[in-house]
């Protein structure tokens, strides 16, 4: 199993260094042994200090800034598909503004379920809140703001459960867009552990006080990584209490997430220079904390149902029949973990690659 | 004896049960204090403060968070000191109204007068929670809290530079738990 995972690692790692050639056979074959124990010995060691130095500067960084998107505000044409919700009053649009969302076909929005719910568990009316479109400045005059005439809740969704999965909500609008909408990623979950994502809102950005959060009113990003299952569920982390078609995204140091007021935003991967979206923003314990990742659904998960509303491409995988929650080796077996022994693993082997090659 | 006791004790809550004021009631498990419904919307509750009282409340809002849940819920606190208004048989000095998403949750209520008027509240309100499915509890010294269904009732009697002083809210329990700030205001 760990040999598994490790060749695995070696060749995601290999397209994320495409600069580097790995050693041929041949080459590695004429090397004495000794030699060849020597410099991975040597290359483990200074890995290993580099690594550790960076993963403590970075954790103290993170940690010293304790806003909680921790990320920068957008550029107007960043991220055109990001819409905000709001309800349906007199107040100003950044009073206003409850949840994200994005625009995923000419009349279709995707949220999150829970966003529909008042504070008593109710679900919302249509006439109750209305999408504003084209803007990332929530204190902007004259937003366009565009009715709903439906609303779909994912069936599976239940408010009042511990951990409510399945959180995703199509809205469907009176009026066209006329943005130009998000690619749904299609992929296998197991393809973006690891990866960088970034997500988007105008969610809190400092909740030291959960009485009176600090809001931006132009919309803010912030990159955080996809992390496995295991890691998401360790006993020190969520233990056991997330499902697989939920994604988990942060730092184990903390310090950059999504918050309050995120919700049915997008997470989103670049892939080949074009957004994807991964995931909406759902819930977490707090915002930012240490070992509490953010915790998105899993887009690819649910492209079935969202099939039978508006067509927004095929699955590239077949999604478990069975929902589970907690780890199940069978899902994520033989894919990359972002483990720190994993890492170290990978980039010893990309480290003892160069040194080979500049030898020979 | 035993039968006989809780015999006794069933026609005492029976009749404590029914016991009503003009500012303060019970029914299919809503309080009605001083006129207002948990979960009402923020333009009735505003309509008839202004009708009731003859007073236009001053409104503060922002945007809060409920436990685990990452939307943005607007809390606005709306706050007025009516005139010859009572509450079980005490004079009102304070009524506060918040709400969550535009929805009543909560209503403080405060209530001046002498510890014989204020121990007339108490005893209304036990008499609107005193039912065989709520729980009494004594949360410190002159400070008691009212469990019932879905509603949390307290009454503390004021001590110190409060004394003489009654303070009753409402609160929605799932509430208690979401917004643990929203209990300890």
């Amino acid at each position: 199993m760990r040999s598994n995972l490790s060749v695995a690692s070696y060749s995601d790692y290999e397209h994320l260094y495409s600069a580097t050639q790995l050693p041929n056979e041949t080459t590695a074959k004429n090397w004495p042994l000794m030699q060849q124990i020597t410099a991975m010995l040597f290359l483990f060691l200074l890995c290993l200090v580099s690594v550790s130095e960076a993963s403590a500067q970075e954790s103290q960084a993170l940690l010293d800034k304790h806003f909680i998107i921790g990320g920068q505000p957008i550029e107007s044409d960043e991220y055109p598909w990001v819409v905000a919700l709001a309800r349906n009053e007199e107040d100003s649009l950044f009073q206003r503004q409850f949840c994200g969302a994005t625009v995923i076909a000419d009349t279709w929005v995707l949220t999150a379920a829970h966003c529909l719910y008042n504070s008593r568990g109710v679900v919302i009316s249509n006439s109750e809140f209305r999408v504003a479109i084209n803007t990332i400045d929530l204190q902007e005059t004259n937003v366009e703001e565009l009715l709903v005439t439906n609303i779909y809740l994912h069936p599976e969704y239940d408010h009042r459960a511990n951990n409510p999965h399945s959180d995703l909500a199509l809205i469907e609008l009176a009026t066209s867009s006329g943005i130009t909408p998000v690619k749904l990623s299609t992929k296998a979950t197991a393809e973006l552990i690891g990866l960088q994502a970034t997500v988007i809102g105008w969610g809190a950005t400092d909740i030291t006080d959960a009485s009176d959060p600090t809001f931006p009113s132009v919309s803010r990003s912030v990159d955080v990584p996809i992390v496995s299952m295991e890691v998401c569920n360790a006993p020190i982390s969520y233990n056991d209490a997330i499902y697989q078609n939920q994604l988990c995204a942060g730092y184990a140091a903390g310090g950059r997430d999504s918050c309050v007021g995120d919700s049915g935003g997008p997470l989103v991967v670049a892939f080949e220079g074009e957004f994807q979206q991964v995931g909406v923003v759902s819930f977490g314990y707090g915002c930012a904390e240490p070992n509490f990742y953010g915790i998105y659904t899993d887009i690819p998960y649910f492209i079935g149902w969202i099939n039978q509303y508006v067509l927004v491409g095929e699955p590239e995988f077949e999604p478990e029949t069975l929902l589970t929650r907690g780890v199940d080796n069978r899902t994520y077996e033989g894919t990359q973990s972002d483990t720190g022994a994993t890492s170290l693993f990978g980039l010893l082997l990309i480290g003892a690659g160069l040194l080979l090659r500049r030898r020979s | 004896m035993r039968i006989l006791l809780m015999t006794l004790s069933a026609m005492v809550l029976s009749s404590c049960a029914t016991t009503t004021s003009s500012n303060i009631s019970e029914s299919n498990g809503q309080v009605v204090l001083a006129d207002s419904h948990i979960g009402e919307h923020y333009d009735v509750v505003m309509t008839r403060a202004a009708t009731n009282y003859a007073v236009e409340p001053q409104c503060e809002q922002r945007k809060v968070a409920l436990k685990k849940q990452r939307k943005a819920f607007l809390y606005e606190i709306c706050g007025f000191n009516p005139e010859s208004q009572r509450f079980s048989d005490a004079p009102l000095s304070e009524v506060v109204y918040h709400f969550i998403g535009g929805e009543l949750v909560r209503v403080d209520v405060r209530a001046a007068g002498q510890t014989e008027l204020l121990d007339n509240v108490k005893e209304d309100m036990s008499a609107i929670f005193g039912s065989n499915n709520s729980v009494q509890s004594t949360l410190g010294q002159d400070s008691y809290q009212w469990n019932a269904k879905q509603h949390v009732a307290g009454v503390r009697a004021g001590a110190g530079a409060s004394a003489g002083n009654v303070h009753v809210r409402l609160l929605g329990e799932d509430l208690v738990d979401n917004a643990p700030w929203l209990a300890d205001e």
